[in-house]
């Protein structure tokens, strides 16, 4: 599984593609962290937290989308499934990949609260939670762009069932308080967003914790299931 | 043949193995979210680590939700899923874990969808002009509403501009939850017949009365005042009293009852030489006057928007006058008699400096200050009874006009010295939280190239690596 | 090594493969013969674990596919008609991760691939990137992907596809190396290129096995008319008369008539004379022209027939 780990992350890195989206998120972010600076307040703004959430919707898709479509076209999926590797083995050494990349993403956003410490003396704890936030919430939205990937063979398909699935995840919110009711309700306790945005505030929440990463238990687990039962049905 | 329908059903066991594990998996996973979420182990398993703990309650609230033996109800008229109030659903979540399960909820009314709700579980006396996303807290038949106004510590600058400079949830909760539970709430009447203020223009002060578990009654006096009342309030009456209102009102005060008097300035000339015999049984003595103040640090653009000072007695320990601006606009000033009577405790509440002049509008002659603009006075009655009295010459402060401009502290004095009155030491003295955020300290030049350097620099050093690695590779 | 029993393999109604069973042994290569679509390339996926069979049974080294996929996987090298090769790697980077992914220790690496691309001689390119590589190279690397880890069993499927000559006999000759220390199932629809490989040859048409043996005895079969039909444009008797006449032919009978003045004769001869020439030479000169000659193993005759022929269109 390292094997498949190691490969998927250089390969990540061997391409300009990761570098493109780590330094536009870094451009884009810097707008919304300009109302920081311009505030002069050693915090993020709510806009800033909402945003680095928002641009993961556009990231993910776009970091997962060539995930198991690229070993179809070039026909090494043969030797990733003619390997002793079990294949969940197959599929967490990738999804961990692409969250090793997403992690990488992360990290070199930690340019922002730097400045803040610099410049300032912000709440620690709050910012460490919002990053525990922020990284659970890119693991999640992983999870669902790695499954859209093993749908389809086609990257673009894979890209668009990803992001679509993301913004009807994240909209969990809206649609719930819209709704109302039972379903309402439900909506509302399954929403990232608000989880997120609890950690955001500095809430650690060990129930969410488990929540975020047994969701991508889940679809890691479906996305085995998926593949298995392609090569089961259809060879 | 036999053999081969043998292995097709290998091959199948072996796809339905898989299936069955997937299926279990999630469906043990599903299950320790469910268990997980609906139970009230999940408020226990939610950490505030903000620096000014934010979202957390402290050891005097939790005292007293420990200590609850009637069940409280935390009602929040809104819709689960659109309240969005982190602060609120954090702190009650807060209040049910210590609670023992005295304290349930929330429960979340959504007055559009169900809008009888109100008429038919709440007093309507009680539950007056309630709003959807207000806070409904209940034990047993008393009640009291929280709304967000309650939630916000507002402070006004020296020039009467309002802000919010703290949070005070958990403050509002606790002195609720306090409220409701309490054995025996104290009763003020407020006393009409002589041109006071109206209930309407003193809705800010009632409502912070309330909030710390005060029960608003109206009366005359031409009737012996109720069995109930601890406290008559006087909110500035503009024609003396009768002669049978002044015997109701002794009667009243000898029995061990504490009132409040506010006088405004009057326009008109007013003796009130009944209400004066009053306050001289106090030693005291109200003046037909009006205060100029003229020390540059204690008035407000004019001389007579006096910043009184605040002498320390057992009404403003508790306060911090420093940060409890109040102006008294239009004061009238209040006299200590000098008879010596043993039984008697007289200390001044707000005064103006040296500086300071009075006018007196019927004769016109000025004298020079310091005067007292509010005092309080303290009658032992017997070995075990006492009836207290304050006298301030000022109305103005605590009514909704004034408040709506220049803050609300006045109620806060009012309510300590109604504490002080009925004798309460259990006073909700939970700090607010401060909504002060960091600063930073950057000079212009800093900020630009801050700026410049994560909106521009250090995205194209990245994507720059990227393109030569992918250029350097390409080649290869 | 290898055991197959009753492999089945149906994709919705239509069935790949139907019933094959075979066995190869330690050291030997095995050529598998047959068109394209006779279910080489699904016979092979299933024994290397690719996909699953409808039912039967794989062994390898004394391990179920189905129930010890890993311990199978571990000892076959597979080589699939694709090379599967990630094009953004270079050479040396791939046959590392192909190392990693088979577990192979970092000791026993480091002498491995030395050997490895010394053998199919891809040393002065492992520093390229494999895109950027001829079609030759690319096999050279997919073969060598299969022999990290030293696997017992290589399992090959159309190696020499695509090539030029020169490729195709450093490859066989490769191979035929190879078969020294491994055991080799290799696919090929050429069968020049599997008699002069493999020790046995196991022919499949449409999912069907049709002969397993050795490749003389597969060529003696081929030239084994002892039994044939032969459709003649000519009097019935008249031409019965002359087959019968024939030295070397044992029985005549009619099997039916295909069109006016044309008969259908199945013709039984000695084993060790070919009674071909005879027949036609004396019904030639009698003025009764030979219509059809066939062999009776028909599918075995068919199925050269395109190899053959293919072989002829892809060399030329």
């Amino acid at each position: 599984m390292m094997a498949i780990i190691r490969r998927d992350f250089r390969s990540y890195f061997s391409s300009p593609i990761a570098y493109v989206l780590i330094g536009l998120f870094i451009c884009i972010m810097s707008l919304f962290f300009v109302d920081s600076l311009n505030a002069g307040v050693a915090y993020f703004t709510s806009n800033f937290i909402s945003s680095m959430s928002f641009m993961l919707l556009f990231i993910v898709p776009i970091l997962t989308m060539r995930t198991f479509a690229e070993d179809k076209k070039s026909g090494t999926e043969v030797l990733l499934l003619t390997s002793p590797v079990r294949l969940s083995q197959v599929v967490l050494g990738k999804y961990l990949a692409a969250t090793g990349v997403f992690l990488v993403l992360t990290a070199a956003s930690l340019v922002f609260p730097l400045v803040l410490l610099i410049y300032g003396k912000p709440d620690g704890a709050t910012l460490f939670s919002s990053y525990l936030g922020f990284v659970l919430l890119g693991m999640v939205f992983t999870s669902v762009g790695i499954f859209a990937s093993s749908l389809t063979e086609n990257q673009i398909v894979a890209a668009i069932i990803s992001f679509v699935s993301l913004f009807t995840l994240t909209s969990f919110s809206y649609i719930g308080s819209y709704m109302g009711g039972f379903i309402g309700k439900l909506l509302n306790r399954l929403s990232f967003m608000d989880k997120y945005y609890e950690f955001s505030a500095g809430i650690i929440d060990i129930t969410s914790i488990i929540f975020m990463l047994s969701f991508a238990v889940v679809f890691v687990f479906l996305t085995v299931r998926i593949l298995e039962r392609k090569r089961w049905s259809q060879g | 043949m036999k053999k081969t329908g043998l292995f097709k059903k290998k091959s199948f066991r072996y796809g339905t193995y898989s299936f069955v594990i997937t299926a279990v998996v999630i469906a043990i996973i599903v299950l320790i979210n469910t268990i997980l979420g609906l139970s009230d182990i999940s408020k226990r398993l939610r950490f505030d680590i903000t620096q000014d703990k934010m979202f957390s309650i402290g050891q005097q609230s939790i005292d007293l939700v420990k200590g609850l033996d009637k069940e409280v109800e935390i009602y929040i008229l809104s819709s689960e899923s659109s309240y969005s109030n982190l602060l609120v659903t954090e702190v009650v979540d807060q209040y049910v874990v210590h609670g023992n399960g005295r304290i349930i909820g929330p429960h979340y009314v959504d007055l559009d969808k169900d809008p009888t709700f109100i008429s038919k579980n709440f007093d309507p006396d009680q539950v007056k002009g309630i709003n959807s996303g207000d806070i409904i807290v209940r034990c047993g038949n008393n009640t009291r509403v929280l709304s967000n106004q309650d939630f916000m510590e507002i402070s006004y600058d020296y020039y009467g501009g309002a802000y919010v400079t703290g949070l005070k949830v958990e403050q509002a909760f606790t002195s609720a939850i306090k409220s409701v539970t309490a054995e025996k709430i104290n009763t003020i009447y407020f006393v009409s017949g002589h041109g006071e203020y109206k209930s309407d223009d003193l809705s800010q002060l009632r409502s912070a009365l309330s909030l710390n578990n005060y029960a608003l009654k109206e009366t005359t006096l031409t009737v012996p005042v109720p069995e109930d009342a601890d406290v008559l309030f006087f909110p500035s009456p503009t024609s003396d009293l009768l002669g049978s209102e002044l015997e109701n009102l002794l009667a009243f005060l000898e029995r061990g009852g504490d009132a409040v008097f506010l006088f405004d300035v009057q326009s008109t000339i007013q003796d009130l030489t009944n209400f004066n015999e009053v306050f001289s049984r106090y030693n005291l003595q109200l003046n037909y006057d009006l205060v100029n103040e003229f020390s540059q640090a204690n008035y407000l653009k004019e001389n007579w928007m006096i910043r009184p000072m605040v002498y320390m007695s057992d009404v403003t320990r508790n306060l911090n006058p420093d940060q409890l601006f109040i102006y008294l606009p239009m004061s009238r000033s209040i006299s200590v008699l000098s008879t010596n009577k043993d039984n008697l405790e007289v200390s001044p509440l707000f005064g103006s400096t040296d500086d300071s002049t009075a006018i007196d509008l019927n004769t016109g002659v000025q004298s020079m200050g310091p005067f007292f603009l509010g005092a309080l006075s303290q009658m032992e009655i017997g070995t075990s009874n006492h009836s207290r009295i304050a006298l301030i010459g000022n109305c103005t402060f605590i009514t909704d006009t004034y408040m709506s401009e220049l803050g609300d502290n006045g109620s806060r004095y009012i309510v300590s010295t109604l504490n002080w009155m009925q004798e309460r030491a259990d006073d909700v003295m939970i700090p607010a939280k401060s909504l002060d955020q960091p600063p930073l300290n950057m000079t212009e030049q800093s900020r630009v190239f801050v700026f410049i350097l994560l909106i521009a620099v250090i995205p194209l050093v990245i994507i720059g690596t990227g393109l030569f690695v992918w250029i350097r590779r390409k080649s290869l | 090594m290898i055991e197959i029993q009753n492999l089945t393999k149906d994709y919705g109604r239509i069935r790949a493969i139907d019933d094959v069973s075979f066995t190869v042994g330690k050291g030997e290569i095995v050529g598998f013969l047959g068109p394209n679509g006779a279910g080489k390339t699904t016979t092979m996926n299933i024994i290397t674990g690719f996909i699953s069979s409808t039912s039967g049974s794989v062994r390898v080294a004394g391990y179920d596919i189905l129930e010890n996929p890993v311990e199978v996987k571990r000892h076959i090298g597979y080589l699939p008609e694709q090379p599967p090769l990630y094009p953004d790697m270079t050479v040396s980077e791939f046959l590392d991760f192909c190392a990693d992914l088979k577990k192979v220790t970092a000791r026993e690496w480091k002498n491995q691939k030395k050997d490895i691309m010394e053998l199919v001689k891809i040393t002065h390119v492992s520093h390229r990137l494999i895109k950027n590589l001829s079609k030759g190279y690319k096999q050279r690397v997919g073969l060598a992907q299969a022999l990290v880890g030293s696997p017992d069993v290589l399992i090959l499927d159309e190696p020499t596809v695509g090539l030029d000559p020169k490729q195709i006999m450093e490859i066989r000759k490769l191979i035929k190396a190879l078969g020294k220390n491994h055991t080799i199932i290799l696919s090929s629809h050429i069968l020049p290129e599997v008699s002069a490989v493999c020790d046995r040859v196991i022919i499949i048409n449409k999912g069907r096995i049709a002969a397993i043996d050795t490749p003389e005895n597969l060529s003696k079969k081929l030239s084994d008319f002892s039994r044939f039909t032969i459709t003649v444009a000519g009097p019935e008797s008249k031409v019965r008369e002359i087959l019968e006449g024939v030295e070397g032919v044992k029985d005549v009978e009619i099997s039916g008539s295909p069109g006016e003045d044309e008969t259908c004769f199945i013709v039984e001869a000695d084993k060790d004379s070919d009674v071909r020439r005879p027949i036609f030479n004396q019904l030639a000169s009698a003025g009764y022209p030979i219509l059809e000659l066939k062999s009776m193993n028909l599918s075995l005759e068919e199925i050269f027939l395109q190899l053959t022929t293919t072989e002829v269109k892809e060399v030329v």
